[in-house]
């Protein structure tokens, strides 16, 4: 009956400040304990009206995006080294539409990634959004919470009740309960997800028409035209 | 080639015009442009050629450093070599500048541009390093280049930012 809404089988999750990030009101969850594929439950922290006020402000949780356009030389290289960055950072590709790759980052790792990018060419665009989803993820909590103590209160009447009658409407308000429990969890899991990882997503561009040698202009100064990587490498 | 210049010149005759001028102007030369030119070499680098006009060093991982003296028959200046430079590398050659900064060896004012683009198949970072100085006759332009491919290139990066800072020409 109560399928789903088992609490034995929850998945654990806590959020304490990103020690070594240098967002500070950024959150890390941890997961520190899994048995079960079933239903999650995730534990910010205590009740708010026990928490002061600085201690409010650690528990801080924000998603994190940007948005990146770089103008490299060379496209397939500049894409391939970026992929490479993001395994190594524990992160994943999420998107890849033509140039423009869209990858999951460990929150902790958002900056360093950005950081390395900015140095793959010239950054033609950039923006970084954080939205700080801490009350939203507070209010489900204590919902969350009031509707698992109203299913509580409802198992209790379900054991008491005589009557078929009773019965089928106690069931029919418990099935509406598990269900709302489910979706608030799947909300915070959503949420807890969506902070842990940060989103990038970065447009690669090549070299602009007219900066794409068609045919060498040479220029009027003869010791330029002595200077540059091909020059280098067939004359060194 | 020293006796011969130190020698007294008996007369201003042809012989004189046709011996000791062509050799003092050869000195001259080799004294402007081979005098007082140096650089360190940069750690994990071997020098190669060190004449007196260019020293050539390579790292064992094949990036290669080349750093040369040329004249500078217009007397630009730092900006305007930069500019040009750029310009060059960028518009008409396509080069992805990735950084650009100033830089000092000595009491001498320089510009740094830190490049990306392809050639030979693939993708080379290119440093290149610019310091004008005046000269007797025309000016100096010293162009300090190192190239290599993206992991060597950054390995021997600071090292080579370093040498760049002992030059003296």
């Amino acid at each position: 009956m109560d399928a789903g809404c088992a609490d034995s089988q929850a998945r654990l999750f806590t959020a304490e400040p990103a020690a070594k990030s240098s967002f500070g009101g950024g959150l890390v969850v941890n997961e520190l304990f899994d048995d079960s594929a079933g239903a999650v439950l995730h534990k910010v922290s205590p009740p708010v009206e026990e928490q002061p006020a600085a201690a409010d402000r650690d528990r801080r949780l924000i998603i994190y995006t940007a948005d990146l356009h770089v103008r490299v030389s060379n496209l397939d290289d500049a894409k391939k080294k970026y992929l490479e960055l993001v395994k190594d950072s524990g992160g994943f590709l999420q998107r890849q539409e033509n140039q423009t790759l869209t990858c999951r980052i460990p929150a902790e790792r958002f900056e360093e990634t950005l950081a390395a990018v900015r140095k793959y060419g010239a950054v033609l665009h950039q923006s970084i959004e954080a939205i700080d989803v801490s009350r939203q993820y507070l209010d489900l909590e204590i919902r969350l919470d009031n509707a698992m103590k109203s299913r509580d209160r409802l198992l209790k009447l379900l054991e008491q009740a005589d009557k078929v009658a009773d019965l089928l409407e106690v069931e029919k308000e418990l099935k509406r309960l598990c269900e709302e429990i489910e979706r608030m969890k799947g909300e915070m899991r959503y949420l807890a997800d969506q902070a842990s990882y940060s989103t990038i997503q970065i447009t690669f561009n090549g070299p602009t028409p007219s900066q794409r040698p068609q045919g060498r202009v040479y220029s009027r100064f003869s010791w330029i035209n002595l200077i540059g990587v091909d020059y280098v490498l067939k004359n060194f | 080639m020293s006796s011969k210049t130190s020698r007294p010149a008996r007369s201003s005759g042809p012989l004189f015009r046709r011996t000791t001028l062509p050799v003092l102007f050869a000195l001259g030369s080799a004294l402007i442009f081979s005098g007082c030119f140096s650089m360190a070499t940069p750690d994990g680098f071997l020098t190669t050629d060190e004449s007196g006009y260019q020293i050539k060093a390579v790292s064992s991982d094949s990036t290669l450093l080349w750093v040369r003296i040329f004249k500078d028959r217009y007397d630009g200046d730092l900006p305007f070599w930069t500019d040009a430079l750029y310009n060059d590398l960028v518009e008409h050659r396509g080069y992805t500048l990735k950084e650009k900064k100033a830089i000092r060896a000595g009491d001498l004012d320089g510009e740094e541009m830190l490049f990306e683009t392809t050639a030979a198949g693939a993708t080379q970072q290119y440093l290149v390093s610019l310091f004008v100085k005046d000269g007797l006759i025309s000016g100096k332009i010293c162009v300090v280049e190192f190239v290599g491919s993206d992991e060597a290139f950054e390995v021997h990066l600071e090292a080579v930012r370093a040498a760049v800072k002992t030059i003296r020409f």
